[in-house]
C-alpha cells in the first residue's frame, strides 16, 4: 500500500506550451492542471509534442508563470506550515517584480485562469495603487486626468476624511 | 505629498499593457476591491472616472464592506461623572491613523449645556441628546466627527420607540436583559432592519445573542444571527466570580453597554470593560474605570465611516461602455 503512493494515479508527463513570439516552455502536468485553460485542453488531449499555443502570452510572463505553477504544483497538498511559509516567500518574492512584468502577468494570468496567481498579482497592483496620492497613480498607470476641478473637490470635501494632510481639499487631488 | 512639479516629462511606461489591464473591467474591479481601506478605495476613486464609476457602484460597494468590513474607531464612555462623554481611540493600522488625528472627537453641546449624552454612533455620525431643564424636551442631534466643520441639521424626535415594538424569543427558563439604546439608520439605505444583542441569562448560564429583524415594515420575524455562551468563551478571561451578580435585580455586576450590527459589544464586568466580538468569540480588555468613575456609566462605540459619499456626475456612458 505505502509503495504505490509515490506515483499514484498522476502521469509524470510533461506538458509543452508555445509563447504568442514562439518560446517553447514545457511544465509538469500537474503544475498545467494549475491553469484552467491547459488542463481544459489537456482533458481534451489538446496537449500534443508541438505544444499548447497561448496566443496571447509573450515568453517573459509565461516564463514566470511556469514557474509559479511547477513550484505550487509540488507543493499543492498536504502542507506543513513549514512549507506554507515558504510557498509565502516564494510568493513575496515572484511578486517582485516591475509594473510592465505586473501587467503582463495580471492579464496572462486571468487568461489562463491561474487563480492563485491572480490573486496575487491583483493584490500586488492594489497594494502599489494604496500608498499614493491620485496624481501618481495616473502617472503609474498612464491614466488621463478627465474630472472637472469642480468634481474633484466635490469629492475631496465629501470625504476629507480619506486624506492625511491639512490642506484645502481643493489642493490634495 | 508630492507636489505636482515632479511629473516626469517622459510618457508613462508601459502604458499599453496599463491599458489592457484597465480596459478589463473585472479585473479593475478586483483590483479597486483589494485596496483594504475606504481611505485608500477614495483616493483611488479620484483617479478618473472610469476608477469612480467602478468605486462608486452599489454592487461593488456592498462587495467591499463585505471584505473590508469598517472597523471600530474608539469609543465614548461617561465614566467621569458630571462631564461630558470622552472618546478613546483604539489602535489603528498605518493608514487609518490619520482619520484618527484628524476628527474632532469633542462632544460639543448646541447650547453649550454640559449635559449632553450620546445615542449611537453609526457610519461616521453621532447621534446626541441634550437634556435641558423643564419644560423643554430633549434635543437630539447629529455630529460628524471626521468632517469637524460640519453642522448637520437636528434629527426629528421619536425614532426610539421602534426598537421596542417586538418582543424577542428567550429560552423558556432564561430571562433577558434588554439595551435600552436607540439606533441611528446603518447607511443611507434601509431604515428598517436592525440588530439587536441581548444578554441572556437562565440559572447556570450567560448568553450574549445578536437577534435581527430585517425589512421590518413587512412584518419580518426576528430571527438569531449568533450566540456565544460568555462561560465558555469568555470565563477565563476575567475573575472566576464575575457571574456572581445578579443583573435581574439591577445590580448590573455584568452588563452590556453597547453592540454594533457585526455583533461587536462592549461588555462591563466589576468595573473592567471588554470589547468583544460575538461571531469572532474573542475577548479583549480595553478599559478599566476607578472605582468612583461607574455611576451613570455609558459607553459608545465609533466606527470607521462607511460608505463614502461619491456625489452622482454627468456621466456619458457610451463613451465607457
Amino acid at each position: 500500500m505505502a509503495a504505490a503512493t509515490d506515483d499514484a494515479g498522476d502521469s509524470n508527463e510533461m506538458i509543452r506550451v508555445v509563447s504568442s513570439d514562439g518560446e517553447h516552455f514545457e511544465m509538469p502536468e500537474a503544475a498545467a492542471n494549475l491553469s484552467l485553460v491547459l488542463r481544459h485542453m489537456i482533458e481534451d488531449d489538446c496537449a500534443d509534442a508541438a505544444g499548447i499555443p497561448l496566443a496571447v502570452v509573450a515568453a517573459k510572463p509565461l516564463a514566470k508563470i511556469v514557474d509559479y505553477c511547477t513550484k505550487h504544483a509540488a507543493k499543492s497538498s498536504g502542507l506543513t506550515i513549514e512549507e506554507a511559509e515558504e510557498l509565502k516567500r516564494f510568493d513575496a518574492e515572484f511578486i517582485e517584480v516591475d509594473t510592465d512584468m505586473l501587467y503582463d502577468l495580471l492579464v496572462a494570468a486571468d487568461f489562463m485562469g491561474v487563480e492563485g496567481l491572480s490573486k496575487l498579482a491583483v493584490q500586488r497592483t492594489a497594494d502599489l495603487i494604496k500608498g499614493k496620492t491620485p496624481e501618481q497613480n495616473r502617472e503609474t498607470f498612464g491614466i488621463v486626468n478627465d474630472f472637472t476641478p469642480e468634481e474633484e473637490e466635490e469629492i475631496c470635501k465629501e470625504n476629507e476624511w480619506a486624506f492625511q494632510i491639512t490642506k484645502p481639499p481643493s489642493r490634495l487631488c | 505629498m508630492e507636489d505636482e512639479g515632479t511629473r516626469p516629462s517622459s510618457p508613462p511606461p508601459a502604458a499599453s499593457a496599463a491599458l489592457s489591464v484597465l480596459g478589463n473591467d473585472d479585473l479593475l474591479r478586483g483590483i479597486l476591491l483589494s485596496l483594504d481601506f475606504p481611505t485608500t478605495l477614495v483616493r483611488a476613486s479620484l483617479v478618473c472616472r472610469r476608477w469612480l464609476r467602478h468605486a462608486s457602484d452599489p454592487a461593488f460597494l456592498r462587495r467591499f464592506r463585505a471584505r473590508n468590513p469598517p472597523r471600530l474607531l474608539g469609543f465614548y464612555h461617561t465614566a467621569h461623572r458630571d462631564e461630558q462623554p470622552e472618546f478613546v481611540p483604539l489602535p489603528q493600522p498605518p493608514e487609518l491613523a490619520p482619520v484618527l488625528r484628524r476628527g474632532g472627537f469633542r462632544l460639543g453641546g448646541a447650547s453649550g449645556t454640559d449635559s449632553a449624552v450620546v445615542f449611537d454612533s453609526r457610519n461616521g455620525r453621532v447621534l446626541r441628546a441634550e437634556f435641558p431643564p423643564p419644560p423643554h424636551e430633549v434635543r437630539f442631534g447629529v455630529f460628524t466627527p471626521l468632517h469637524p466643520g460640519r453642522q448637520p441639521p437636528d434629527l426629528p424626535p421619536a425614532l426610539h420607540s421602534q426598537l421596542y415594538q417586538r418582543g424577542v424569543e428567550v429560552p423558556h427558563d432564561a430571562w433577558m436583559l434588554l439595551p435600552g439604546f436607540m439606533l441611528l439608520p446603518e447607511d443611507g439605505g434601509d431604515d428598517l432592519s436592525y440588530t439587536l444583542v441581548v444578554l441572556i441569562r437562565n440559572s447556570c448560564e450567560l448568553f450574549a445573542r445578536a437577534v435581527s429583524v430585517r425589512d421590518g415594515n413587512n412584518g419580518g420575524d426576528w430571527e438569531l444571527v449568533d450566540t456565544m455562551s460568555l462561560h465558555q468563551s469568555f470565563g477565563q478571561v476575567v475573575k472566576p466570580d464575575w457571574e456572581s451578580g445578579d443583573p435581574s435585580l439591577g445590580d448590573a455586576f455584568v452588563s452590556l453597554h453597547r453592540v454594533e450590527d457585526n455583533a461587536e459589544l462592549f461588555l462591563i464586568v466589576d468595573r473592567v470593560i471588554f470589547h468583544i466580538h460575538i461571531a469572532n468569540k474573542t475577548a479583549y480588555k480595553v478599559f478599566q474605570m476607578t472605582p468612583k468613575d461607574d455611576i451613570g456609566f455609558g459607553i459608545y462605540p465609533f466606527m470607521m465611516l462607511w460608505p463614502p459619499t461619491f456625489p452622482a456626475l454627468n456621466y456619458d456612458h457610451d463613451q465607457y461602455e
